[in-house]
């Protein structure tokens, strides 16, 4: 009897299995840290946990492809970002703002007030957590506003130096923050 | 003067932070750990959490949906292959256990 030829899929879902095998530690603070960060725009009924396990487990099941070239880290952070979006489109849909597949190809649909609620709380907090930065928080308001590196240097008469280290405290300042906090 | 959409100001700022966190250095992570103690161990602690999210079944796609709290088959199992034990993904790593 011939034995059975693997798949093309068979092989893609085995080489993300493999992969998120050999995660690290240091990547999976750095995706706890990532859940956390995302999951702060979301309604308190969903955990960064709950957004870290179903990333794993579309990776795991081949519902999402791991494009070539993409690290498994970039890969999952992708996937909790459609979580979270799916969440809003779902709520919208339930609340009959939506006829099933009518928000497909709009760009950013007006809010639903459930929405904008989470959307004040979680800016709120962030402005919080680097309320005793100054160059941080102007960062911050600049990132917000959609407005580019050179372009929040300019609007704040920031050196490029003060810009760069601002970043990176507040990179270690998330850091610090997504691995402390616990469970969920 | 137009009303900023604050939801999309998130947005915008969770996307440019999540970029800082993916290029993050190792040694940032380890700064962080030294300081906070924390270790990926509490991340582990219950693996059978992951295919039991509270998350299932409230993806818009239809392909997606899982219904009574079921992992979604596989493409391999939609196609009536054999199904593939899933990985331990805990059993390489250097810490189990632990906590917060």
């Amino acid at each position: 009897m011939q034995p059975k030829r693997r798949t093309e899929d068979e092989d893609t879902e085995d080489d993300v299995a493999r992969a998120l095998a050999r995660l690290s530690e240091t990547d999976l603070l750095r995706l706890k840290a990532i859940a956390r960060l995302r999951a702060r725009g979301l309604p308190g009924v969903v955990g960064w946990s709950d957004l870290m396990n179903e990333a794993f487990a579309r990776a795991l099941d081949g519902t999402r492809q791991l494009p070539e070239g993409l690290g498994m880290i970039a890969f999952l952070a992708g996937i909790m970002r459609s979580i979270a979006s799916e969440h809003w489109r779902r709520l919208r849909r339930e609340a009959g703002m939506f006829a099933s597949g009518d928000e497909e190809g709009m760009a950013d649909p007006a809010p639903d007030p459930e929405r904008s609620l989470a959307a004040v709380q979680a800016l709120a907090t962030l402005d919080q957590l680097f309320a005793g930065d100054r160059t941080a928080s102007q960062i911050l308001a600049g990132l917000a506003g959609g407005l580019t590196a050179r372009e929040i240097q300019e609007s704040y008469g920031l050196t490029e130096v003060e810009y760069d280290s601002a970043r990176k405290r507040m990179r270690r300042l998330l850091l610090r923050q997504g691995i402390k906090w616990s469970y969920p | 003067m137009t009303e900023m959409r604050l939801d999309l100001a998130l947005e915008r700022l969770l996307d440019a932070l999540e970029a800082e966190l993916l290029a993050a250095p190792e040694e940032d992570i380890r700064a962080a750990v030294a300081e906070t103690g924390m270790k990926a161990g509490a991340l582990l602690v219950d693996p059978q959490r992951i295919f039991a999210s509270p998350l299932e079944g409230e993806v818009s796609d239809a392909k997606h949906q899982r219904v009574g709290g079921m992992s979604q088959p596989s493409r391999r199992q939609e196609a009536g292959g054999d199904s593939t034990p899933l990985p331990d993904l805990w059993s390489d790593l250097p810490l189990r256990g632990g906590g917060e």
